[in-house]
């Protein structure tokens, strides 16, 4: 534990006594002092340990007897803290690093985390979507309609890329958005992710559009929200479109504008194990796509 | 830790499967542990707390150091769901003794007028199987062995105050806390 460690088998006059305190060490109802007393009766003595294990998992259970859920917000704010958040891992150990990916330059990277926002440590080096997507995000370029590929596991860094990004969307800085107008989209945009990020095995996917700029889909069982910034603004007569990819086959699932460099649609024709396509096509949208998709996004 | 054979769907695993997996920096896995996991984190500091604001916050940070720590989880020492609910009691307990939290906690207690019972802490919190065998395993200790027990663990005080509440001498406490919780662990067979 420290340098100090107790070497198992030691034995104190006192240990005795220390023993009768495990109950209320178990119970978080301890001092320091006897904290620590305890603490190392219990790296020295292994049947103290087991004791003391057994009474923590009784105090567990005193915990779960009360569980009461927590309010949905606290759910999206641990899902973006953790996105830029790296793990503590043994020197040596790469860990993957939390860096806010792409986010656009008047967007703050998610300032407003209630509490306890711990910033990404480290002198992180800046991972651009390009250097991040293709390399080691299998979600990135890949044909649309395979779903052998569609099932291979997301990369760790392309996850955090996408929360990354979503937290930025999410929660933007007041001085970002100083356009009320702006504001008004950015908010109406961050509620729809929260409400579906909200739920119960809401999924994140993204990748960088061909184009430049970065898509970012939330899905659920029955619908799914794409979210893209930095994305380019179309010609006057072209709009996006977003399609779910069936079985190999696209089927059409609303288009949009972009302003701002900001498009979102939502589509309820996304089922489970679906896959996500945005193109560009002309105004009023295709029956079937005429222009290779500038992204495809495929949930694991 | 992961078992062999086809994986299992990530919404399947245990507690302890998902924090194993968020170990090794697996997020749909931790959304996973997030909905196992984060009820008993909350309701822990909420019963402690008693202030709503505070519970959440305090679940908020401990979900995020779950996160951040899971590396250095080691399951011969304790199950995810000790491992998470110790972590939020200790926020909880650190929270009350600093002065803000006080003192909304004082008045709380002060509106309460004395020891809350099992059955008040457990109010506002959803009726799960949990609740039931608590409440039956609890009717099983002394009176005073419950008493010193619920007040050390759902108010949070050291045992030293437990003593001082009840005016009972501190061995005496010391015993009932110990002798209490090992009945408790018998009851509910927590493996020894």
């Amino acid at each position: 534990m420290n340098a100090a460690t107790p070497r198992a088998g030691d034995r104190r006059p006192d240990d005795a006594a220390t023993r009768e305190l495990l109950g209320a060490w178990a119970l978080d109802a301890l001092d320091d002092a006897d904290r620590a007393r305890v603490d190392d009766l219990v790296a020295r003595d292994p049947d103290a340990a087991r004791e003391a294990r057994s009474l923590r998992e009784t105090a567990a259970v005193l915990g779960e007897a009360v569980a009461v859920a927590a309010p949905d917000a606290v759910r999206l704010a641990v899902l973006a803290e953790v996105a830029r958040t790296a793990q503590d891992r043994a020197p040596g150990t790469p860990s993957a690093e939390a860096e806010p990916v792409d986010a656009p330059a008047h967007v703050a990277p998610a300032a407003g985390a209630p509490s306890s926002a711990r910033p990404a440590a480290g002198p992180s080096a800046s991972t651009g979507p390009s250097s991040a997507g293709p390399t080691s995000g299998p979600a990135s370029s890949r044909p649309a309609g395979r779903p052998a590929a569609r099932r291979r596991r997301r990369t760790w860094s392309s996850v955090v890329a996408a929360l990354a990004v979503l937290a930025a969307v999410a929660v933007p800085s007041t001085v970002a958005w100083r356009q009320s107008e702006r504001a008004a989209e950015a908010e109406a945009r961050a509620d729809r992710i929260t409400a579906l990020l909200a739920e119960p095995g809401a999924q994140v996917v993204s990748a960088p559009v061909t184009s430049g700029g970065t898509a970012v889909a939330v899905v659920t069982a029955d619908a799914a929200l794409v979210t893209a910034t930095g994305v380019d603004v179309p010609g006057s007569d072209e709009v996006y479109q977003l399609w779910v990819m069936r079985d190999g086959s696209p089927v059409p699932a609303g288009t949009t504008a972009a302003a701002d460099g900001a498009l979102q649609i939502r589509t309820d024709v996304y089922r489970e194990g679906d896959a996500l396509a945005l193109t560009v096509e002309p105004a009023g949208g295709s029956e079937q796509p005429t222009s290779e998709p500038v992204v495809v996004l495929a949930p694991a | 830790m992961s078992s062999p054979g086809a994986p299992r769907p990530v919404g399947l695993l245990t507690a302890d499967e998902a924090l194993a997996r968020v170990a090794d920096g697996d997020l749909d896995a931790f959304g996973t542990l997030y909905d196992t996991l984060s009820p008993a984190v909350h309701g822990t500091a909420l019963a402690v707390l008693r202030d709503p604001d505070h519970a959440a916050e305090v679940a908020q940070e401990v979900m995020v150091e779950i996160w951040r720590t899971a590396p250095r989880w080691d399951a011969r020492r304790g199950t995810a769901r000790a491992w998470a609910t110790t972590m939020a009691h200790r926020r909880a307990i650190d929270r009350v003794r600093s002065v803000q939290a006080q003192r909304t906690r004082d008045q709380a207690a002060l509106d309460a007028d004395r020891p809350r019972s099992f059955d008040v802490v457990a109010e506002q919190a959803e009726s799960n199987l949990e609740a039931e065998r608590v409440r039956h395993c609890l009717d099983g200790l002394t009176d005073t062995q419950k008493e010193a027990v619920v007040l050390a663990y759902y108010d949070g005080r050291t045992y030293r105050e437990v003593a001082e509440t009840l005016a009972a001498p501190l061995p005496t406490v010391k015993s009932r806390i110990r002798d209490g919780l090992t009945r408790l662990r018998d009851c509910l067979g927590v493996a020894a």
